[in-house]
């Protein structure tokens, strides 16, 4: 990576790129000119164009009209492999990786390194393979396959060979979202260093304060179409930025108004909870009322916490307490009984039925739990899928629209909805505004807060730290599969959330 | 730097047991192991040169075909056809005038033609025009099958006893049925090193991720199914020179063995994991399960049922061994 | 909805041609005879094709390719239980689908539970039920002729329809109902499409994919109890013709083998022109090659219309990519994998 001559300069530039997905536009004629040497920030809400300007600009999609401009001359890429020989390369939001193959093939993957006739020079692949990691501060073994690392592991990876392939052009499509903060400052350094060497650089965050930190430009999108663009000069105008986004400049500023935790009575109770390697003895006590925010860096058994609390996960040891009573689920049904419900981390996969309706996805959880498996009560379907979507704010034609038309926001809407129709006594969410534009978020968490204003109780894990001091009553941290802190009060504050994500309790 | 970690380790011959648990190999040996053991209880000269070179001339199509398998299924996709196709090209070589072709060599050339042609005509269907391979290749199948009828309704036709006598006997002291099944391993591990090779295991791992990488899916794809019918051509020729003669159900069984194989061999039918030796691994295990329920003097009522357990119960076993790695 | 009707009635219209096609080069051919044994033969032809569709919804690459064994065991089992009597018919018939529903649970339990893939688990399963009902059939000598009552039921008509088309519309139609108007058959769908959503939305994954195979194997037996009275008597391999004849039209009749979808209707419309199609090429003197040939190339046929129509539907509707999770998240976290079920 670091011993490679830079390309000579080169510029791409997307003029007027407009996409429309079944009549429904996502781009309308955007124009971005990364500049050589810069960091480009590319700001805007989900649904708002960013991942697919920037999936044309790679080659991995035709635009509908618009054109690149290759140093001022017209180009089209017919594969993604052209536009990786222009030099321009793309490192996923999600890691696009092989999870059979070792570490070392996935980073040569389609651009292997071939000796005489088309064989792979094992010995020398391995060895650049060894070197692209340690420069993303990764420390594996790298004859693993890919399937045993942890998210930011794949993520550093995916990261690793888009920078190893030279380009003159790197797009960085959300590259911080499983990454914790040491190595997104060690890829900020490498960023920067590539940026000196000349290369032009695209990166989209839903962290302002990454963009703050990075970025030389900024461009803002909303509905497909560019809002507005300048130089950031070190700093960043939260407000103009939030604005400009939402057309709402206040959607960050109400915090939840906390209410004192007078003798609440407790509606669950965990008592050294351990499940696998990940979760390793977890105890604490939600109450009626309340909002609880799980904090801590990625992976530190978050997930698992509220997978083996919603019997998606079997626990090997600890007492799950509801209400008085002790419970050891099989499966999630178990606990849906009792009103313990889970918006899954993974909306795609394991909240939503993609291939269906709106309406289909919210009657989901009420087709599976009442009791007459032969009866369909449509009318008492129908008239909760009616009141379900204003009550969401779901932004949709109806309740016959395809889930996998909505944007990201409105479909995470979709997941909590389901459960609205039985009693939510305690709903755990997992990272739910994962890719959620900030309109969607606020409402995402004035539902969570409508809910628990009736007597049950939220438990949320959210991978920004921001999220949860905004919207949650208490704090708990994680660290290596225990909490290793409580806060609550005016004792949460980020210094001491991420303190103790770190494994420093004050 | 970590432990974990240091400088690139060159994979270490010696570690056989993390690489055979990473592919999924270590059941389908076990049970290799245990059939050929309870082989050697019931056929005490097992290991004597006629018996060994018998039983490998017996094995070696369904080895063959049971190869051709695992490179499909390792690209993620499956062909239902193999057995029919098997019938054919056997058809079509009992059927040519054996002199008039060139002898025995060119009626293999021709075997391998056909085998060429089916397997790009199921390539062309699942990677090119995007038929789901588990149906398209059951209809193909039927189409060959028809074929196989059309060009000899009845068992019959000849084939040179040059191509009889030639696998029967020896090649520098090997036999030749052993020599084919080393070739086609052999050709396997080039490929396997070859660009070509990793991206059918690419492909077969993540087809949305290699096409991202700029991998070609479709010509990868058909790459697999015509690796595998120069496999099936080569089964077949083999199959052909023990009969020495054609029939339209020749093959029929081969299709589902060759699946039983694949997963015997732990290659998971999810593409992309395992490889090969596990078929002709799984191949030999269901090739001497044959053997050991013929020699043991089971009657023939008892032989289906028996077979049936086995199967089962090595399918029970590979998912017990299937549970504990995970 | 009418997506959903689009199908089946444009099966029916290409059979209905076919007859015509048939009349036109064979005069007779569309005799209300013909039609009525046509329609016997579809009857059983759709009985096996309603196990797959409700297997193949299931999910999951589902698919029972021991429905023949399971018809053979019913058939054989079930005359041997009735001896010829029609006292006993009733009993026998119990017996039979009980027998194929355990077989279906086994192989449930297998795919649900242990996890092996539905063609190879039906499979090992169809050889061990075919042993053991050859091992039966040599140990016992058992009676294997249908009684009276199950031949007229099997073979004969009532005011010109034939019994059998009676119990197959009404299984049909039943059929129909529980997958598309019952909460159990959304839940089924939903589990096909999707197993984890399904999962964590209360749906009781493994019991659902079992009762799937428990009722293919179940019907597959009361199928093959019928062939008894059709054919008149039980003999080994009763069902083996319809193991994959099944697939052909549960696939024709628009199911996908990515599982979530039960389109019976189109299932059942398929059965009919496939067996009108096959009776066509017979009464053309068409070989059994000729047929295997046609056969699969219908079968082609179908594979690409489908693929053309989800093709467009998909850029219609959906545009970006449905599933931006790659596989890849699914095979990490494999390895510690959440149970339940």
């Amino acid at each position: 990576m670091t011993d490679h001559l830079p390309l000579p300069p080169g510029r791409v530039t997307a003029r007027r790129i407009s996409k429309s997905f079944g009549g429904v536009p996502a781009l309308a004629g955007v124009d971005l000119e990364p500049r050589p040497g810069r960091v480009l920030g590319l700001l805007g809400a989900n649904g708002s164009g960013k991942s697919t300007l920037c999936r044309i600009i790679a080659g991995e999609m035709a635009p509908d009209g618009g054109e690149l401009l290759l140093d001022g001359e017209a180009v089209r890429f017919a594969t993604p492999k052209d536009g990786v020989r222009h030099g321009i390369v793309i490192a996923h939001q999600h890691p696009s990786l092989a999870p059979d193959l070792p570490v070392w093939e996935n980073l040569f993957l389609g651009m292997e390194r071939c000796g005489l006739g088309g064989f792979v020079s094992r010995a020398g692949s391995r060895r650049a393979a060894w070197h692209m990691l340690q420069a993303v501060g990764l420390d594996i073994d790298i004859d693993q396959p890919v399937e045993r690392l942890s998210a930011a592991e794949q993520q550093l990876v995916e990261i690793a060979r888009a920078l190893s392939r030279e380009p003159r052009l790197l797009i960085l499509d959300e590259p911080t979202a499983a990454l914790s903060a040491a190595l997104v400052e060690r890829l900020f350094a490498h960023v920067r260093a590539l940026a000196a060497s000349g290369t032009a650089i695209i990166f989209i965050s839903h962290r302002l304060q990454e963009v703050e930190a990075l970025c030389d430009d900024l461009v803002v999108l909303r509905n497909g179409h560019r809002v507005g663009s300048w130089e950031l000069d070190g700093s960043l105008d939260e407000a103009r930025v939030l604005d400009l986004l939402t057309g709402d400049s206040d959607v960050a500023s109400r915090a939840r108004d906390r209410k004192p935790q007078a003798a609440r009575e407790v509606v669950l109770t965990l008592e050294g909870l351990a499940a696998g390697t990940a979760l390793r003895g977890v105890d604490l006590d939600l109450h009626s009322g309340e909002i609880l925010g799980l904090a801590g860096l990625q992976g530190q058994g978050q997930e698992q916490l509220l997978d083996a609390v919603a019997g998606f996960r079997r626990k090997d040891s600890g007492r799950i307490v509801h209400r008085g009573r002790a419970l050891s689920p099989r499966r999630p049904r178990d606990m849906i009984r009792r009103g313990i419900c889970l918006v899954p981390n993974d909306r795609h996969r394991q909240g939503l039925f993609m291939n269906e309706t709106v309406g289909e996805n919210l009657a989901a959880v009420s087709v599976a739990m009442q009791p007459q498996p032969w009866r369909l009560r449509r009318r008492a379907l129908r008239d909760f899928v009616q009141r379900a979507i204003p009550r969401l704010l779901i932004k949709t034609r109806g309740p016959a629209q395809p889930v996998a038309t909505l944007s990201g926001g409105n479909q995470q809407k979709v997941v909590i909805g389901k459960w609205l129709d039985g009693s939510v006594d305690v709903l755990l969410l997992s990272d739910p505004t994962k890719g959620v534009d900030l309109r969607a978020r606020r409402e995402i968490y004035d539902t969570i807060a409508d809910l628990v204003a009736g007597g049950s109780a939220a438990l949320v894990y959210a991978s920004d730290i921001h999220e949860l001091l905004h919207h949650c009553d208490r704090i708990l941290v994680m660290f290596e599969g225990r909490i290793v802190e409580a806060l609550s009060g005016s004792a949460m504050t980020e210094q001491r959330v991420i303190a103790a994500s770190f494994g420093r309790v004050a | 730097m970590s432990a974990a970690g240091g400088l690139p380790r060159t994979g270490s011959a010696l570690a056989i047991w993390p690489a055979l648990r990473r592919s999924g190999l270590g059941p389908g040996l076990l049970m290799l192991a245990v059939v050929t053991g309870l082989n050697i209880a019931l056929q005490p000269d097992f290991f004597s040169g006629a018996s060994l070179s018998g039983n490998i001339a017996t094995f070696a199509p369904t080895i063959l075909i049971c190869v051709a398998q695992a490179v499909i299924v390792l690209s993620r996709e499956l062909d239902l056809s193999l057995g029919a196709g098997v019938s054919l090209i056997n058809c079509v070589m009992a059927s040519l005038p054996q002199d008039k072709v060139g002898g025995p060599l060119g009626v293999m050339a021709i075997a391998i033609l056909v085998a060429i042609l089916l397997g790009a005509v199921n390539g062309l269907l699942v990677a090119y025009a995007g038929l789901p391979s588990l149906v398209a290749t059951f209809a193909t199948g039927a189409i060959w099958f028809g074929l196989a009828l059309t060009i000899m309704p009845q068992p019959g036709g000849v084939i040179s006893d040059a191509i009889g006598d030639r696998y029967a006997g020896t090649l520098m002291g090997i036999p030749v049925p052993l020599l084919i099944i080393a070739v086609a391993m052999t050709g396997w591990a080039i490929l396997a090193r070859h660009r070509s090779g990793r991206r059918i295991m690419a492909v077969g791992s993540n087809p949305q991720a290699a096409r991202d990488a700029g991998i070609p899916l479709r010509r990868t794809k058909l790459l697999a199914y015509l690796v595998a019918w120069i496999l099936v051509a080569l089964g077949a020729i083999a199959i052909s020179a023990q009969t020495l003669s054609g029939d339209p159900r020749l093959g029929t069984s081969y299709t589902l063995a060759s699946v039983a194989a694949v997963v015997i061999g732990g290659i998971s039918l999810g593409g992309g994991r395992g490889t090969p030796w596990g078929a002709l691994v799984g191949a030999l295990v269901l090739g001497l399960v044959t053997n050991v329920i013929y020699f043991a003097g089971i009657a023939s009522s008892w032989q289906e049922f028996v077979k049936g357990l086995v199967i089962v119960a090595a399918l029970g076993f590979m998912v017990l061994e299937g549970q504990r790695r995970a | 909805m009418t997506r959903q009707l689009t199908r089946p009635l444009a099966l029916v219209g290409v059979a209905i041609l076919l007859l015509l096609v048939g009349q036109a080069l064979l005069p007779g051919f569309l005799s209300l005879g013909q039609i009525g044994n046509q329609l016997k033969i579809a009857a059983f032809l759709g009985l096996f094709g309603l196990c797959q569709t409700i297997v193949i919804a299931a999910g999951g690459q589902g698919l029972d390719l021991s429905v023949g064994a399971s018809a053979t065991l019913g058939g054989i089992l079930g005359a041997a239980l009735m001896q010829g009597s029609n006292g006993l018919t009733a009993p026998a018939l119990l017996a039979a689908v009980a027998a194929g529903g355990l077989v279906g649970v086994i192989n449930g339990i297998g795919i649900a539970l242990m996890r092996i893939p539905p063609l190879v688990a039906t499979l090992a399963i169809a050889s061990v039920v075919d042993g053991g009902t050859i091992l039966g059939v040599s140990i016992a000598h058992p009676a294997n002729s249908a009684s009276p009552v199950l031949v007229a039921i099997g073979g004969w008509a009532s005011a010109g329809v034939p019994n059998i088309v009676i119990v197959w519309a009404i299984l049909g139609a039943l059929a129909i109902w529980l997958l598309s108007a019952s909460a159990w058959g959304k839940r089924l769908t939903a589990t096909g499409a999707n197993p984890v959503a399904s999962l964590l939305s209360g749906n009781h994954v493994t019991a659902i994919r079992i009762a799937a195979y428990g009722l293919s194997g179940a019907l597959a037996a009361f199928a093959g109890f019928l062939l008894t009275g059709y054919v008149g008597q039980a003999f080994f391999g009763l069902g083996d013709p319809y193991i994959l004849t099944s697939v052909v039209v549960a696939v024709i009749g628009g199911a996908t083998l990515a599982g979530g979808r039960a389109p019976y209707a189109g299932v059942a419309a398929a059965a009919i022109m496939m067996t009108v199609l096959v009776s066509l090429l017979t009464a053309l003197a068409i070989g059994e090659a000729g047929r295997q040939i046609i056969f699969g190339l219908v079968l082609l046929g179908f594979l690409a219309l489908d693929r053309m129509m989800k093709g467009s539907l998909r850029m219609a509707m959906i545009g970006r990519r449905p599933n931006p999770a790659p596989p890849i998240a699914a095979a990490s976290s494999a390895a510690d994998t959440p149970r339940g079920g």
